[in-house]
């Protein structure tokens, strides 16, 4: 990116972003949920961090 | 030794796990990921390399969670045999029997070669036919084939003598060019590289048969 003029650009990092849709309506049990999934099967938390986000 | 293939969509070493273990002697069925169970008094569950699930996620972790597994996890807890060649190896990590994880090779490509082994571990099953230290010629072919595991999970592979085979010129950045790791109990075996396409004369080379052969004797 640097070398296309983007002179601001200090760092760069790409990720996943996984989309789930959940017939919860409690916050709380849909965050404690999603993240059994994710130590379960969505992240490998040997290399990877993960963050969960509630739309 | 009675040996069960774990076939997934997308494995494709299956035919070649099996035909290793019958030219080694041993008895063979294939089993297919939806199976919830095992059929009676197997001794050894091969896992085989390829693309399960065409590697979507991360390799090897959906077919880690396929029905089958549960039985596989249940085998292997009761200190049945185990082995994993390369999607196999992936498979057995993201499973959490083995530890650590195979990441993406150094250089992002893809590849496929014959390179040079160091066996280490000659006392497990699996390679007490080799003499220790003996350096043996086996091909590899994976695009996640960089082992990777944390200090605390690689000082307990080395105290318990768990490394199995080491890259003499490491391919991918494995860590400490480890190729091929054991369990704690020495019972189930995760390797990136084949020693089932180093068995037959035609394959111009024979490295990987006493890997197969040795199977059958208790180590």
């Amino acid at each position: 990116l640097n070398s296309l003029e983007y002179d601001k650009v200090e760092s760069v990092r790409q990720g996943k972003v996984i989309e789930i849709g959940l017939s919860e309506t409690s916050e709380e049990l849909a965050t404690t949920s999603i993240q059994e999934m994710c130590e379960k099967l969505l992240a490998n938390t040997v290399i990877e961090s993960y963050e969960i986000e509630i739309i | 030794m009675r040996a069960a293939v774990i076939i997934f969509p997308g494995s494709n070493c299956d035919r070649d796990m099996l035909s290793a273990l019958r030219l080694a002697g041993h008895e063979t069925v294939q089993i297919w990921h939806k199976e919830t169970e095992l059929p009676k008094n197997i001794d050894l569950i091969a896992i085989p390399g390829g693309f399960s699930f065409g590697d979507y996620l991360r390799c090897g972790a959906i077919a880690a969670k396929s029905p089958i597994f549960k039985e596989v996890i249940r085998h292997i807890n009761r200190g049945g045999y185990a082995l994993g060649i390369c999607n196999g190896f992936q498979i057995l990590t993201e499973a959490g029997i083995l530890p650590g994880i195979l990441q993406q090779n150094i250089g992002t490509k893809f590849i496929s070669k014959v390179l040079d082994l160091r066996v280490n571990n000659t006392s497990s099953t699996f390679t007490h036919k080799y003499a220790t230290n003996s350096i043996i010629s086996i091909p590899i072919a994976h695009h996640e084939g960089n082992y990777f595991a944390s200090k605390d999970d690689l000082k307990n592979l080395r105290d318990k003598d768990c490394i199995a085979f080491e890259y003499i010129d490491n391919p991918n950045g494995a860590l400490d060019n480890i190729a091929g790791i054991l369990s704690e109990n020495h019972r189930v075996l995760g390797m990136m590289p084949h020693p089932e396409r180093h068995i037959d004369n035609a394959h111009g080379c024979q490295d990987g048969y006493p890997f197969f052969e040795g199977l059958l004797q208790t180590a």
